[in-house]
């Protein structure tokens, strides 16, 4: 079971919905969702998707205190999409802030490090991307994968743990290497669960 | 897609549906509003095989129909092997004075709305149907909860109370489904393809297309304009093609002079063989999953450097990303195909979008020739039209429809 936070961006049904094309059981869960509730319904890892929020915005950050706390004390593998992706970021000790050249539809994400969740994308693919923040400081526990030509981190992974963090929309049917990545994270986390941790 | 992917199964799905459907209803009556596009037919379908002549399909011509579209329908769904009994309710009149002066997206969304289940609940208490059976699908509602625009057919998801209010409860058997799947519930319950496969249509019509203030004589102008990219396009469009008319007025927007700047370096031609115009009107978009009623500007190039580049789609398409990334209030970008006399009240704005879900959306290429062969007869056929444009914008950071 990868269950998805629903962020309350337009996409998050999509991540579902994409999860469960690739074999998988999914549903939304909302973001006050705990850990124990999370462990009730049997989850292998754990997906969160974007929403309208500025994560350095004081009522925003409260909004999603909840999902903060979750992706700091969840061991399972997290992939967490663009606001998302920007609160892990700042979960970390990284920073964000409004894009300089903010990113909406078409752009060509650059992969720098194929690594496991990119692994198959690289070397650059067509994504579609809806954003007016970004990463601005990378947290220090973890690793640039991507970038664009106006977004310096289009994807991150913590060097510890199984976390990967992309600012683009891989869940949307023009993000042409998408499948691939969600595919990816499936595998990820079923070796997690298979090494029984 | 690839072979690892279970196909949707459309078979298991109406077999369930069908089943819910006729142990909601019982004995009741429903009502359904038709509109001949492929989520309300194989809502009506679906509901006619579960509880039959309980139920009742009615199309509400709303007056924001293409020409003869209400004939069209009733003629199509009447015939086998769908053999819908269709009754058509006139409410032209209603809904043009519901909306009345109102140019702003929103108002005109929700009088429409309004004056749509208005309608539907007189004839479904005269007709003393419980239930009305909706074709809402996954994109409207999650899309209406997101506050980005208001679909006429969502209520529950907004918190209005139907029965409280209207009279009726209301059965949505497709709302968690996407046009893709609808698309194959479709096929497999045998409805023809010429509505299984057509392209989506608004709930709320042409009003979305006719941006800002609604005026008899813009909506003609739509209609005519309406028809013949439908005509141009039918195998060249994309999955979703259409005509949207705008007021021929500019503003005096001080980013101006920037923007035309910008547009000149750019495509490297010089600043007074380009001219950028910021509308009057404004248009629905989205960006960053926030919703943005924001400015459309249209960039033309001079005539003798339309002859010379040629139709410049992929420059365009960088441009558009580079004007509205830069330009917080930029959602839309038009790139002007043709004009004609300068002083005419209207614009028109031919778009063509390929789309899976309409979650998202791209800009198709149209061929030059087509672009200019479709503008020379919008101009022909509609006097009022200053300007014919194509519109450059994927969603997001434009939505497909313009309001």
């Amino acid at each position: 079971m990868v269950p998805v936070v629903n962020v309350k961006g337009q996409y998050n049904h999509l991540i579902v919905r994409m999860l469960t094309e690739l074999g998988a059981e999914s549903s939304l869960v909302p973001l006050s969702v705990s850990i124990g509730e999370l462990e009730e319904i049997g989850f292998s890892g754990l997906v969160a998707g974007g929403g309208p929020q500025s994560v350095y915005e004081k009522n925003s950050r409260r909004e999603l205190s909840n999902l903060e706390r979750l992706l700091k004390e969840i061991s399972k593998p997290l992939l967490c999409i663009c606001v998302s992706h920007q609160l892990l970021a700042e979960a970390n000790g990284g920073k964000t802030g409004p894009a300089k050249e903010p990113e909406y539809g078409q752009i060509t994400v650059h992969v720098d490090e194929e690594d496991e969740i990119l692994q198959g994308t690289g070397p650059s693919f067509r994504a579609w991307a809806s954003h007016n923040d970004e990463v601005v400081r990378m947290p220090e526990s973890f690793q640039k994968l991507a970038h664009s030509q106006s977004c310096k981190v289009e994807a991150i992974r913590s060097r510890n743990r199984p976390i990967y963090g992309i600012q683009f929309h891989p869940e949307v049917w023009h993000t042409t290497k998408g499948r691939t990545i969600f595919r990816n994270f499936l595998e990820i986390v079923g070796r997690n669960a298979a090494s029984g941790r | 897609m690839t072979a690892q992917q279970p196909e949707f199964d459309a078979n298991a799905f109406v077999k369930s549906q069908v089943d819910e459907i006729a142990q909601r209803l019982g004995s009741e009556r429903a009502i359904i509003a038709i509109s001949g596009g492929v989520d309300s037919t194989t809502c009506a379908t679906l509901a006619y095989k579960a509880v039959g002549k309980n139920l009742l399909c009615i199309f509400i011509d709303t007056g924001f129909m293409r020409l003869g579209e209400p004939q069209k329908v009733k003629a199509l769904l009447s015939k086998r092997p769908l053999a819908l009994p269709i009754r058509i309710v006139r409410a032209q009149e209603r809904f043009i004075e519901a909306i009345g002066e109102s140019g702003d997206a929103e108002e005109k969304r929700k009088a429409f709305r309004e004056t749509f289940y208005k309608t539907l609940s007189e004839t479904a208490n005269k007709e003393d149907c419980h239930f009305l059976i909706q074709g809402t699908i996954a994109p409207d509602w999650i899309e209406t909860k997101g506050g980005i625009k208001t679909q006429h057919n969502v209520l529950e998801q907004i918190g209005i109370n139907s029965k409280e209010r209207y009279g009726f409860t209301i059965v949505e058997p497709i709302a968690d489904l996407y046009k893709d799947q609808v698309r194959a519930v479709a096929k497999y319950l045998g409805i023809q393809r010429e509505i299984s496969e057509r392209q989506p249509f608004p709930g709320p019509g042409l009003l979305v297309r006719c941006v800002g203030r609604i005026e008899p004589s813009k909506l003609k102008t739509l209609k005519r304009s309406t028809q013949i990219v439908e005509k141009y396009l039918a195998t060249a469009g994309g999955q979703q093609f259409f005509a949207a008319v705008l007021d021929n007025a500019t503003e005096d927007h001080p980013a101006k002079e920037a923007l035309q700047k910008q547009v000149s370096e750019y495509l490297k031609i010089q600043s007074r063989e380009v001219k950028v115009n910021i509308l009057r009107n404004r248009a629905t978009g989205v960006k960053g999953d926030v919703r943005a009623y924001g400015r459309i500007a249209s960039v033309s190039i001079s005539k003798k450097q339309r002859e010379v580049h040629g139709w410049l789609i992929e420059k365009l398409r960088e441009l558009q990303s580079k004007l509205t990334s830069e330009n917080p209030e930029l959602t839309r970008i038009l790139y002007t195909i043709q004009e004609g006399k300068e002083s005419a009240p209207y614009d028109v704005a031919v778009r063509a979008v390929e789309t899976r879900d309409f979650m998202t959306a791209d800009i198709v290429a149209i061929p030059w020739a087509i672009l200019t062969a479709i503008a020379k007869e919008i101009l022909k056929k509609c006097p009022n039209v200053a300007h014919v444009y194509y519109d450059l914008t994927p969603k997001p950071p434009a939505t497909i429809e313009f309001e």
